[in-house]
């Protein structure tokens, strides 16, 4: 449930900051460690997704994971956010 | 890909917000000064520094970056030659005439070129240098025709987008929002988001909430592009307001500690947003000014005596 939160999130928010939406693909994996989402985007899209010294993948992360926090529990699922070149 | 623009109390800042907005280092962006900064009594800005970047067009246009021009035709989709022509207008201006492609090398002579250039005019024209060049036609023919020209997104339409954005994303999280917008100046636009079950969007210590702040800013860029002014913030919970609000305090004390003692008192490394909110809280405190020192992650404010601040 959690996961899906995190994966829709994720989604949401790298669509919004690309150029080209349609190109965005985010693929879940989950192991025994937690959670595992690789961000593909279109060409000329990883700048934005990243920004300067990283600060925009960082804001992503932190969304990302916030969406994964199980407030019931109140437990944190690792969640790893890669984006793949 | 499109030119962006920033606009500091120097060059310097105006370059680093563009470059910041596009997210790329310094040697990746090809930078153009519009106009520096101009400086009136006691060292006040009067008008802010704008420069304008673009990622350096490294390969050849793509397919994909045709599209989407052509998909903006009838209201940006002019844009990019326009900026092309007003960079030339600058350009020529300051004296040097080559291509839209330059080397580092060349960039930086032309940025030295500007100033020395402009430190000339406003040497022999003595002490109305500035006033001078108001009314030199030529010099301020390129912002004209830039606000005139180019859509200038207006702070509210950003906070159009920046509510639509934050809906959205509460509705990725499950929740769903209200605004309540404050027009803190003609510059700036404050939302806070409220909503029942915001914990997860503001996080430990608003972590959560300052990220989706500088998501904001990252979508504004990316759908308000280079005619962007101002700045429109997006405060999940009201923490962020709070939180400068206890700044606000602890202002007042040291400065009030400053002007008992008639030390300096070095304040702890923050954030840029936050320095901001320390140096208005200083401005309207007698006695004390604010320099600030040291390169970020570890850029501090020392508030300084009255009279030490230069």
């Amino acid at each position: 449930m959690s996961a899906d939160s995190a994966k829709t999130v994720c989604e949401y928010v790298v669509k919004q900051i690309v150029g080209d939406p349609d190109a965005v693909g985010v693929a879940m994996s989950e192991d025994a460690s937690g959670i595992r989402l690789d961000v593909t985007v279109g060409d000329g899209d990883m700048g934005r997704v990243i920004g300067k010294r990283g600060r925009v993948a960082m804001a992503i992360r932190t969304v990302v994971r916030a969406a994964g926090h199980d407030t019931d529990t109140d437990t944190d699922t690792k969640i790893e956010v890669e984006f793949v070149d | 890909m499109e030119w962006v623009e920033g606009v500091g109390d120097s060059v310097d800042a105006a370059k680093e917000m563009a470059l910041e907005a596009l997210g790329v280092h310094e040697d990746d962006a090809e930078v153009d000064i519009v106009s520096e900064a101009k400086v009136g009594l006691f060292n006040r800005v009067k008008e802010r520094a704008r420069v304008r970047a673009r990622v350096r067009p490294a390969t050849p246009r793509t397919k994909d970056d045709h599209r989407r021009r052509r998909g903006r035709a009838g209201n940006g989709g002019v844009q990019p030659a326009k900026a092309k022509n007003r960079s030339g207008e600058v350009r020529g201006q300051t004296g040097t005439k080559d291509g839209a492609v330059r080397s580092d090398s060349q960039k930086a002579t032309r940025a030295s070129e500007t100033k020395s250039q402009k430190a000339n005019s406003a040497r022999s024209a003595g002490g109305h240098g500035n006033r001078n060049r108001n009314q030199n036609g030529g010099r301020e023919a390129a912002p004209k025709s830039r606000d005139d020209n180019m859509e200038t997104m207006t702070l509210p339409e950003q906070a159009d987008i920046a509510e639509a954005f934050v809906t959205g994303l509460a509705a990725a999280f499950g929740e769903s929002v209200t605004f309540d917008r404050t027009e803190v100046d003609e510059n700036e636009i404050r939302i806070v988001v409220n909503g029942e079950n915001l914990g997860r969007m503001i996080g430990r210590r608003g972590a959560t909430a300052s990220a989706i702040d500088e998501l904001v800013r990252t979508v504004l860029q990316r759908q308000a592009g280079g005619g962007r002014e101002g700045r429109v913030r997006i405060d999940v919970g009201g923490v962020a307001g709070r939180r400068e609000e206890a700044l606000r305090v602890f202002c007042r004390k040291v400065a009030e500690q400053v002007r008992e003692t008639g030390k300096e008192v070095a304040l702890e490394s923050m954030r840029g947003s936050d320095r901001k909110v320390v140096h208005d809280a200083m401005a309207s405190e007698e006695g004390v000014g604010t320099i600030s020192e040291g390169e970020d992650p570890n850029r501090r404010v020392v508030v300084v005596p009255a009279g030490n601040d230069d």
